[in-house]
């Protein structure tokens, strides 16, 4: 029977030596993998977090900047409080400043909130801080 | 002659919302179509759906009227069912999407992992539909007995039979591809007659006689508590509103469910322009008699006048029927979707089993009820949903340490409250003073109430820290954006 791994001019194959690695290293290699995979974990858990409380601050930043024109354009309009025949032309000033404030909160946090997440994306890619 | 004239135009409505309901049937094959039109459906095309669903027949036919006596009403309703959808953007609309939900109640049982909590949240977005959809079918009453010379019955049977076809055949789709043209349709019926009216007054140099001045008392001053309580009902009510909520569900992703709360938010604060338009020509050429919730399609008939006017009044009253039609076939969808799953069964059959008795309950509830004014009943429904389903959604998305049984305890004592203030204000007659304010505006102490309820609640369980972890990867999955990976979801899946 001819050797499957000789070659043409019978020379023995070059022996290697094929050994399983012991097994306090492989435990330690799996310690090691499975500590980074921790620590990633926590840190994906951190960015989490940070992502939520910072959108929630933003989140409650708009609804405030939103309450705090709908009161101020209240306060204003009732101190110049006028009647245009025959509607109470402030009423309609309030609408139209409340209308403006919406939209306004509204694009600012969408604008904000895509920023957030762009930049926690990043974080996640290890491309920034 | 209106009548005939109402009967075609509002035929028309019927037929397109049939149209499309055949349409989607076409196109509706899954159990995802039929809850949420397989969550493909655009910003625009969602926006103009919402708005049409949203804007009901307390906005097209009761906002206007309130111009005849309550500038003040009307400003702050207009400002608060707007402003809802800015809520929604901030608060609701992203996490929602992303939690991947069918409905609220899929909501809870993945957030709170309580079929207590889904239940509760069931029963809650069941009243929150009904005591909507009830002042719809008094609205179609209304329109049928005004402008169809049909008897009252007649109107909420009609809009009965047309619901159920349009969502029995392919459930979200279907009502996705009626609502977002009949949001125009109502914008659509408001502007031609207006854009007449001003024509028609303008070409006479302004010598038209005023009829007598409308204005049925003086514009009343309102408490500041009942102002800021109005609008928390309207601000945080309208972010709770199943029927729309479920809407969002429907976006692809969460950033797009954004876009679409911000153009609803256009467009609802848009069409809040005609009403205001309406209301000041009722303050002059309406009369004393009319009725607020009528003025819209007085109007026409007052200043034009001969066919003219007859045409101009079918157009406004085949609005105020679309109208009628997008927000009850929206409300029904809600209702199958949230019954079906606990009922019936999660599929196409259990889907349209619950919708049928849905629309038969609250069709029976409408007939056997009397109509209060449109907007207050529509206040009550918004009082209800800001001191249930609002707190524990937005306490569920954003806190941590949030439970199901402090959700459950705060929706049980929100509801309980709520329902208690209303039916004392109408059973002591609608009082007066800071006692009547505190029952027909009770959101203002409901809310922070039940929101005290569920922390202290949830607080208090000892269940708060076992489900930290799995609660929190929740959260990360809600909050995270889309094209990332979620390294640990435990959410539902599409």
């Amino acid at each position: 029977m001819k050797e499957p791994d000789g070659d043409a001019t019978g020379s023995r194959p070059v022996r290697v030596r094929v050994t399983a690695p012991s097994t306090r290293s492989a435990s330690d290699l799996s310690a090691l993998v499975r500590a980074q995979s921790i620590r990633e974990e926590e840190l994906d858990r951190d960015r989490c977090r940070r992502l939520v409380r910072q959108r929630l601050r933003l989140a409650l930043v708009c609804a405030g900047s939103f309450a705090a024109a709908i009161l101020a354009a209240a306060t204003a309009t009732s101190f110049f409080a006028a009647a245009v025949d025959p509607l109470p032309i402030h009423w309609l000033v309030l609408c139209a400043v409340a209308f403006a404030a919406m939209l306004g909160s509204a694009s600012w946090f969408i604008h904000a909130s895509n920023a957030l997440d762009e930049r926690f994306s990043r974080q996640r890619d290890g491309d920034g801080p | 002659m209106t009548t005939q004239f109402a009967w075609a135009a509002i035929g028309c409505v019927i037929v397109l919302s049939t149209v499309a309901g055949v349409r989607g049937l076409s196109i509706a094959r899954s159990t995802s179509d039929f809850y949420v039109a397989s969550r493909g459906v655009r910003p625009w095309w969602n926006a103009s759906a919402i708005g049409g669903e949203y804007l009901a027949a307390a906005s097209v036919l009761g906002i206007a009227g309130l111009f005849l006596g309550h500038v003040e009403d009307a400003t702050w309703l207009m400002i608060g069912y707007t402003g809802g959808f800015l809520v929604l953007l901030l608060f609701v609309a992203a996490p929602l999407r992303r939690s991947n939900a069918y409905t609220v109640s899929d909501f809870a049982q993945a957030r709170y992992d309580s079929f207590a909590a889904r239940r509760t949240f069931t029963v809650c977005a069941c009243i929150v539909c009904c005591l909507y959809i009830v002042p719809q079918m008094h609205g179609a009453a209304l329109v049928a007995s005004m402008v169809l010379g049909v008897p009252p019955w007649a109107g909420p049977l009609l809009v009965a039979a047309v619901v159920a076809a349009t969502v029995l055949s392919g459930g979200m789709r279907s009502i996705t591809l009626a609502q977002a043209p009949q949001y125009w349709i109502k914008v659509a019926s408001l502007l031609i007659p207006l854009i007449v009216m001003v024509t028609v007054l303008a070409s006479q140099g302004g010598n038209v006689p005023a009829r007598e001045i409308a204005l049925q008392q003086a514009d009343a001053s309102r408490s500041p508590y009942w102002t800021v309580s109005l609008l928390v009902a309207l601000l945080l009510g309208a972010a709770g509103l199943p029927h729309v909520l479920v809407r969002f569900c429907t976006s692809p992703d969460g950033r797009t469910a954004q876009r679409t709360a911000s153009l609803v938010l256009l467009l609802v604060g848009a069409f809040y322009v005609l009403p205001i338009a309406y209301g000041m020509l009722g303050r002059r050429f309406a009369g004393k008699a009319t009725s607020p919730d009528t003025l819209v399609l007085v109007l026409p008939e007052r200043i034009v006048g001969g066919t003219t006017g007859d045409v101009l009044t079918a157009i406004v009253a085949a609005g105020a029927f679309s109208a009628l039609l997008a927000t009850s076939s929206g409300l029904i969808v809600t209702i199958a979707g949230v019954v079906s799953q606990d009922v019936f069964g999660a599929d196409i059959r259990g889907f349209r089993r619950a919708a049928l008795v849905a629309t038969a309950v609250t069709l029976g509830v409408a007939l056997v009820t009397d109509s209060a004014r449109l907007t207050d009943t529509v206040g009550h429904v918004f009082a209800f949903s800001a001191s249930t389903l609002f707190p524990a959604l937005v306490l569920g998305i954003w806190s941590r340490t949030v439970t199901s049984y402090g959700a459950i305890a705060g929706m049980l004592t929100g509801a309980t409250l709520v329902v208690a203030s209303a039916v004392a204000w109408y059973a002591l007659d609608r009082p007066t003073g800071t006692f009547g304010d505190l029952l027909a505006q009770p959101a203002g102490w409901t809310v922070p109430l039940v929101v005290a309820i569920i922390l202290t609640v949830s607080r208090l369980d000892p269940a708060s820290r076992s489900r930290l972890i799995s609660t929190e990867r929740f959260l990360q999955q809600i909050h995270t954006p889309e094209e990332l990976p979620i390294p640990h979801s435990s959410g539902l899946k599409t």
